[in-house]
């Protein structure tokens, strides 16, 4: 425990010179408005930590310690800016002072400076909640219960593990959006290699079987097992002079097939009625303009809501009646939940449709390269075509998903 | 007249990279969950450093205490 003893605040928030001497006991400050009652709260978080919560961290833009902490007449003299404090630590039984400038805040003089004096002092430093501003007591007040446990989340800096929880999840969603996407490669390679070796289905042993029957067509030696580095070619020589390429003709018809199905997939007419349908949402959403940033915005309201100190809005400084702003970003705050909500059907419906694109992709490469081995070659024009169109609407769709 | 070095620690609070009571109790907790699925030592460590030690409760910071140092992007 510490128990403050004096005080002495020089230019600092709104107070010019300020001595108060609480002799350790609790004490009450009262005045009219902007008198400085919540500056010597400040100050005596600032001497302890060096730190003022409400000037810092999330949501607090461009204020600062160092632009706001020391008095509008003294705002670019941050050396100015002094709190010094007197307290005694009981546990120890020592008076101690902390001498702190703005310009310095990090840095504070410290009497008498010795390890377990600062093991105190640094206990402070993990309890933010030992500060309560007006508006923190009042919220608490005036909550309703349902939203109490909320607030007493807040004063234990619970943020932090929220904070954490949020990139957890993000990442969590990126990493099955990953696997899902890894998960279709490898059906495709799986699909490719079954219709390639002519086999019902990939199992290991027919894979095998099916392999080491056309190596023996090629003369090479039959391989003993299939291991994760296992190459099917291996042993196949490669000749400087370029081969004659043969296409195997029922790989070549199984791919035509494939391209044909695929082809038929993203053409069926509940194919396009789907995709017109999400064509309308995905234009519905970016027109609200608020879609890309609601995360960001809703952070912000959040934070004007915490600010608003029931006379204008932290932000833009505009004058509202109390119910009319919490009214206001109310309703804002449900708009953005509204298209989070909307956004995030989107992103289901649309994995599907970049599944079936890479697919189509797939099959449309081996298409074209089996269009450059016949002879007389087929034009490859058109299909490169339909090719930059596939991938030029797949970076479209990819962008709408986180 | 302020070196760009002053103005820059200057700006920043003095408990920025200080992590609250009560959300180092709930990462310890967490961890020690993770210790008994058996989760690897290394991953457990990487996490801690992260998110008692340094306090870097960033995505990039995080991604690469679980995935190890740029396999995570």
């Amino acid at each position: 425990m510490i128990r403050v003893e004096k005080i002495h605040i020089e230019d600092f928030r709104g107070i010019r010179d300020l001595t108060l001497t609480f002799d350790g006991r609790n004490f009450g400050v009262c005045g009219p408005n902007g008198t400085g009652k919540s500056g010597i709260v400040d100050a005596i978080e600032f001497g302890l930590t060096g730190n003022v919560s409400r000037l810092s961290g999330e949501g607090t833009g461009d204020v600062s310690i160092q632009k706001h902490g020391p008095h509008v007449d003294s705002r670019d003299r941050p050396d100015k800016a002094r709190v010094v404090l007197t307290l005694t630590i009981p546990s120890l039984k020592k008076t101690v002072t902390i001498d702190r400038t703005v310009k310095n805040a990090n840095k504070p003089t410290i009497t008498p400076n010795d390890s377990a004096v600062d093991a105190v002092l640094a206990q402070v430093g993990l309890h933010p909640e030992f500060v309560l501003s007006r508006r923190e007591l009042i919220s608490y007040v005036i909550t309703t219960p349902g939203n109490r446990s909320a607030e007493v989340q807040a004063l234990l800096r619970l943020d932090q593990v929220d904070k954490v929880r949020g990139i957890l999840s993000r990442i969590a969603n990126a990493s099955a959006k990953e696997a899902s996407s890894t998960d279709g490669e490898q059906r495709r390679a799986a699909d490719a290699l079954v219709r390639a070796l002519e086999i019902a289905q990939l199992n290991g042993q027919k894979v095998l079987e099916a392999a080491n029957g056309a190596r023996s067509v090629l003369g090479l030696p039959s391989l003993a097992a299939l291991t994760a580095t296992t190459s099917l070619t291996e042993g196949l020589s490669t000749s400087d002079a370029a081969p004659q390429s043969k296409i195997a003709k029922a790989q070549a018809t199984a791919d035509i097939q494939a391209l044909r199905t695929a082809l038929s997939a993203v053409t069926s007419e509940k194919a396009r009625a789907d995709q017109s349908a999400l064509l309308e949402q995905l234009s519905a959403l970016a027109s609200e303009g608020d879609f890309a940033e609601g995360a960001e915005r809703d952070q912000l309201l959040q934070t004007a809501l915490k600010l608003f100190d029931d006379e204008t809005c932290p932000v833009c400084e505009t004058p509202w009646k109390p119910e009319d702003f919490r009214k206001h970003i109310g309703s804002r705050r449900e708009q953005l939940a509204e298209i989070a909500k909307r956004r995030s059907a989107i992103e289901t419906e649309l994995a599907p449709i970049i599944a079936t694109t890479d697919e189509l992709l797939d099959v449309l490469r081996s298409a074209r390269k089996l269009a450059t081995q016949v002879t007389p070659a087929i034009e490859t024009t058109a299909f490169d075509a339909f090719g930059t169109i596939l991938s030029a609407g797949r970076k479209q769709l990819v962008v709408f998903t986180p | 007249m302020e070196t760009e070095y002053e103005t820059e620690q200057m700006d920043k609070p003095a408990n920025d990279a200080v992590l609250a009571e009560v959300p180092r109790q709930i990462f310890e907790a967490t961890l020690g969950r993770l210790r008994a699925q058996k989760a690897p030592d290394e991953l457990i460590q990487r996490l801690r450093k992260a998110l008692v030690q340094d306090v870097s409760l960033t995505e990039p910071a995080i991604r690469d205490a679980l995935f190890g140092p740029g396999d995570g992007s």
